[in-house]
């Protein structure tokens, strides 16, 4: 399976909802709700965005 | 000595994605891709989902929920939730929704966390993937190995 750096890819989107491409090295599409984006690509992956992902505490 | 059928599949191996971070040298989740559907509505392309080892409940953001056809504004607003982050309101689902993972199909209950702020579109948690397989993390060299149950599906 592959393994992702999305680091530097979503940078600069800090809220809403974005598509990355199945080879994680274009985003697609970046929208405010869920609505926005979903149902437009067949492939890829969607995945909320955030400024920081490192204060998740589970 | 007669062979015994193993309790698993053989293990898929999924490299952690690594996320922006405040300290901007990224951070690493262990993060799988989901098809989610329900009655007829799914969610695409497909979502990636935290496997959260800590979570008891698996979690859905109130989006996804609204997506796949569930009215929240119908369905009763539960309090006492707690988590390491504090206390939270949450939905139960009342059906089950059906969960895609690299072409094996289950249906999982979700529970809906009301907050604005929800880092994770969807969590997997104790309730759904840690009940349909056996996950072995490896964190320091980034990856995690997810052995299905035979017995199911």
């Amino acid at each position: 399976m592959t393994s992702g750096n999305l680091e530097k890819l979503l940078k600069k989107y800090t809220s809403g909802w974005v598509v990355i491409s199945s080879d994680q090295k274009k985003l697609l599409a970046h929208g405010k709700r869920l609505s926005d984006i979903a149902g437009k690509y067949q492939n890829g992956y969607i995945l909320k965005a955030n400024k920081n992902f490192s204060n998740y505490v589970g | 000595m007669s062979a015994k059928a193993s309790l698993y599949e053989l293990p898929i191996k999924i490299y952690y994605r690594k996320l922006p971070s405040l300290l901007g040298n990224g951070i690493d989740w262990p993060l799988i891709d989901i098809g989610l559907g329900h009655k007829g509505a799914s969610v695409s392309p497909k979502l990636l989902a935290l496997v959260d080892s800590g979570a008891s409940s698996s979690v859905l953001d109130p989006e996804i929920a609204e997506y796949l056809g569930f009215d929240l504004s119908k369905l009763p607003k539960q309090t006492g939730g707690t988590s390491a982050s504090g206390s939270y309101s949450f939905w139960i689902l009342p059906e089950p929704v059906s969960l895609n993972i690299y072409g094996e199909v289950y249906t999982v209950n979700f529970t809906v966390i009301d907050a604005p702020n929800q880092m994770w579109g969807c969590i997997l948690g104790h309730d759904s993937i840690f009940r349909l397989s056996k996950i072995l993390f490896n964190t320091p060299k980034k990856y995690m190995e997810i052995h299905f149950r035979s017995d199911i599906n």
